[in-house]
């Protein structure tokens, strides 16, 4: 990791770590909770979306999932929140497999459909099983034993979560297992070649991805502590998705920064908060047709731009012994 | 006339060595019949591809050559005929398992990661042979890291031993057409085959280019690597290869040593002019 | 029982447009475009706003409908398609396209309301005529129509072949001269009139609301899927099975499952014949 990134990185992870304590107010503190509960999902979501390179914009159906299973587990239940987390993300993992099984071999578009659609009838779910769910209603939910039953110690339990999720991407972007996926999104044959199980990838970290939207769709209940089939509305998929693609596809810090500034800045520009979605789109399409591979390329593409650095031609020139022994050495 | 027949004795003490080292399996399409829809693209070929042997592959547009290619490397089943590799038969066997058994190919056109440098590029043939998972690699297990870190020595190695030094921390889509080429070859020889197969890698190079190639392709037999080349440039077919196959319209029409192949009629009729 | 029948008719002639308005646009750019649901979304929003709050004739909210359709529809591709064709990346329009609905979704939202607005009659009818009442009707006819008139312009008109040599070769018919890129645009233009046309003769149906979008893009899509891409009769037998299915299950199980429904029809043809049921093999959208 080159040293700017590093740099920027340690920054984020000071500042996360010392929060409660410079925060302003109970509210700043209960978005930067916020954050890290959907950095949780997002997280993950990020192997699918900017590493295997699956548009899934069904993922809050994930997180409604999550977040019910965790308040019914450590609600109605009355099972120990530690334990209902736990199975919020099992839920979720297995409800991740059961649909990443038969969409994930479909093309682009079919699969993008096949996510959206069932976000919706999980939302359909939800609103007819009343008994199970609260119904339209909706059902409280629990919050979590001491020490995490502060704002400050909640916020530490899901920041310690949002980490978590962050250190485990982060090494498998950075091996082997990573640029798997990365040629599985861009350049499928490419992956074949080399022997990657193409759909076996794409269906694991889609599987991965379902265990942290069940996590973090447990923490953000507890958070919220009320929910209703209208917290889980498809502009929260369409944000999750946003946050990704604009951050940058391929990276880890990206998405992050994606989700602290989408999230924080209809807070402090309350006109773009009315706006909600049209600004999400907007932004999205800047990104699509200016800088696809996301804002962090911004800085550099603007650079070139500005100081075009000329690359001089350098002709290939085998060195035939050291070929030579770098193939024997493999064999 | 069957492929499979045995070809002039190879001259020179350099040769008998090549053919003494110990080679393994050779890759052999037998008696191949390739039709798509009406169209018989490859009508009853054989083709054997030995390890630490060159062999070329050429003909006219729609001969079948690339066909043939496309169909050892697993991107079609044969209609008929056989595909195997010692015991094994490969026929139905998918890209991917093939690249485990060590068959490794460039693409015509070729197929980088853009986003990613030319080493991780390089080092995308390293996946063959990765044993860590992805559940190892989350978690940050030792072999993971270790494995990643071999890879990136090997394909460093395989990169400056390819001419591609100055250019290892580049984005591979700010590469010339001649250094993409030469980074898919790395590629490949990072898998750690036992065959490449080259489809037309003298597309767009220059001259000296194509002497660096078959100088490349040559430090690759010698290392007991099968060569498959597939190319036009007939001039580097017959510099380069130890024997060649020539195809048209999906049929065998000469297969012998460079000598045999350049200078007989059918050949010449078809193919080099005239 | 009959009215099931015929509700669920009228609701699948809208999917089975739905469908063609895909069709069209697939045609010519391999891309299915987002957007495509919210045409119709567009022709029954401006359509009722020129009838009910303009107060024009019936006549000038049905161009008003089909024009912001086809406004739309040249939007989509000079916004969406053209430049992102012209890149490698292929995921690049699902993105751009999936922006612009959402834009054209919240802005319609913040300006028209939230709120399901009820469409003119169109024709004077009484609000008791049950099962002829024309909201079933009109769009029932107009997805025969179109269905009827797109086959006539492909087999019998020039334009109507260059898109189908498009479709079919994009490179061979650019290497023939022709100009893909008019093509494509006039296809997009058209598909945009087509589907304000179907918004406008729909609206009494679906009300005109702004999230009708969404809804419209994910089952017309269904329908496309299982009637085959690409293809026209299919489109409309997709369409209406999915209409039908819709209603009969609302009628029997309550309608509380109908998007599980819709999804499980598609799951099980596309396990069955992942092409659609009349779709051919080799169309393979990426």
């Amino acid at each position: 990791m080159d040293t700017k990134r590093f740099a920027v990185s340690v920054v984020f992870a000071i500042a996360a770590l010392t929060l409660p304590l410079w925060a302003g107010d109970q509210y700043q503190l209960h978005l930067a909770t916020l954050i890290a509960a959907y950095w949780v999902l997002i997280g993950g979501l990020n192997l699918v979306i900017g590493y295997s390179g699956q548009l899934s914009i069904g993922h809050v159906g994930l997180l409604s999932i999550g977040a019910y299973a965790f308040a019914i587990l450590a609600g109605k239940a009355g099972v120990h929140p530690a334990l209902a987390v736990a199975g919020a993300g099992a839920l979720c993992g297995f409800a991740g497999l059961v649909l990443g099984l038969p969409s994930l071999r479909l093309p682009g578009f079919y699969f993008a459909m096949a996510t959206m659609a069932v976000s919706l009838i999980v939302g359909e779910f939800v609103l007819a099983q009343g008994e199970l769910t609260g119904g339209g209603i909706g059902l409280a939910v629990p919050g979590f034993p001491a020490p995490f039953d502060t704002p400050a110690g909640f916020y530490y339990l899901v920041a310690a979560a949002a980490a978590v999720v962050t250190w485990l991407t982060w090494n498998v972007a950075r091996r082997m297992q990573g640029r798997g996926l990365i040629a599985i999104r861009d350049s499928v044959v490419t992956a074949q070649a080399v022997g990657v199980p193409v759909f076996r990838a794409k269906l694991v970290a889609f599987l991965f991805s379902g265990v942290a939207a069940g996590v973090g769709g447990a923490l953000f209940a507890s958070l919220q502590s009320y929910i209703t089939p209208d917290t889980f509305h498809f502009e929260l998929s369409m944000f999750f998705f946003v946050c990704i693609i604009i951050g940058g596809r391929g990276s880890i810090l990206g998405p992050f920064i994606g989700v602290v500034v989408l999230t924080a800045l209809p807070e402090l520009v309350s006109p773009l908060a009315k706006l909600g979605n049209f600004f999400y789109g907007l932004l999205l399409l800047l990104v699509v047709l200016v800088v696809p591979e996301g804002i962090g390329r911004l800085f550099e593409v603007l650079a070139e731009r500005l100081r075009p650095r000329k690359l001089e031609s350098v002709p290939v020139r085998p060195d035939l012994p050291r070929l030579a022994r770098a193939i024997r050495e493999g064999r | 006339m069957s492929g499979l027949a045995t070809s002039a004795a190879p001259a020179g003490a350099a040769a008998a060595a090549r053919s003494a080292a110990p080679g393994g399996d050779p890759l052999r399409a037998v008696d191949v019949t390739k039709t798509f829809g009406g169209l018989v693209a490859l009508d009853h070929v054989s083709i054997e591809l030995r390890p630490g042997e060159v062999h070329g592959l050429i003909g006219p547009n729609g001969s079948g050559k690339t066909t043939m290619l496309n169909m050892l490397s697993g991107y079609y089943e044969p209609s008929s005929g056989s595909v195997t590799l010692g015991a094994e038969r490969l026929e139905a066997a998918s890209v991917q398992r093939r690249a485990t058994l060590g068959i490794a190919r460039t693409f015509q056109k070729p197929r980088l990661l853009p986003t990613l440098s030319v080493l991780e590029n390089a080092m995308l043939g390293g996946w063959v042979h990765a044993r860590a998972g992805f559940l190892d690699t989350a978690l940050g297990l030792p072999r993971a890291g270790r494995e990643d870190a071999e890879i990136r020595e090997r394909a460093t190695e395989l990169l400056h031993g390819i001419g591609l030094g100055h250019a290892i921390a580049r984005r591979a889509n700010l590469l010339e057409h001649a250094e993409q080429r030469f980074l898919e070859i790395a590629r490949g020889l990072a898998m750690r085959p036992r065959f490449i197969m080259l489809d037309e890698p003298a597309g767009g190079l220059s001259n000296d280019e194509i002497e660096h190639l078959g100088d490349i392709v040559r430090t690759m037999r010698d290392a007991g690597i099968g060569v498959l080349l597939v190319e036009h440039h007939t001039d580097f077919v017959f510099r380069v290869c130890d024997r060649v196959t020539a195809l048209d319209v999906g049929k065998t029409i000469r297969h012998g040593t460079p000598d045999e192949v350049r200078t007989d009629p059918e050949v010449i009729r078809v193919y080099l002019g005239a | 029982m009959l009215f099931v029948i015929v509700s669920g008719l009228a609701t699948g002639a809208l999917f089975a447009a739905t469908a063609l308005v895909y069709n069209v646009m697939f045609s010519t750019s391999k891309v299915l475009s987002v957007t495509t649901g919210h045409i119709p979304m567009l022709g029954g929003v401006f359509g009722a706003y020129a009838i009910s709050g303009l107060g024009l004739p019936w006549w000038l909210g049905l161009f008003t409908g089909v024009a912001v359709g086809a406004l739309f529809g040249w939007l989509t591709d000079v916004v969406a398609i053209r430049r992102v064709l012209a890149r490698s990346d292929e995921h690049l329009w699902l993105l751009s396209t999936l922006a612009v609905a959402t834009m054209i979704q919240q802005a319609v939202g913040l300006w028209w309301g939230t709120e399901p607005r009820p469409f003119p009659r169109l024709i004077p009818q009484d609000f008791t005529a049950g099962l002829a009442d024309q909201k079933f009707w009109l769009p029932v006819a107009l997805a025969v129509v179109m269905a009827v008139g797109l086959e006539l312009f492909y087999s019998r008109t020039m334009y109507g072949k260059l898109f189908v040599a498009m479709s079919e070769d994009a490179f061979a018919a650019r290497a023939r001269g022709v100009s893909t890129d008019r093509i494509r645009v006039a296809s997009y233009v058209l598909a945009g009139a087509l589907g304000g046309l179907t918004g406008f003769a729909a609206g009494q149906l679906t009300f005109a609301y702004f999230a009708l979008g969404m809804t419209l893009t994910l089952n017309g899509f269904i329908a496309l899927a299982v009637g085959g891409l690409g293809s026209n009769t299919g489109a409309l037998i997709g369409g209406f099975a999915l209409g039908l299915l819709n209603t009969f299950a609302s009628y029997f199980f309550g309608g509380e499952y109908q998007q599980t429904i819709a999804v499980g029809l598609l799951m099980v043809v596309l396990l069955v014949r992942p092409e659609g049921l009349l779709g051919s093999r080799n169309v393979r959208p990426v």
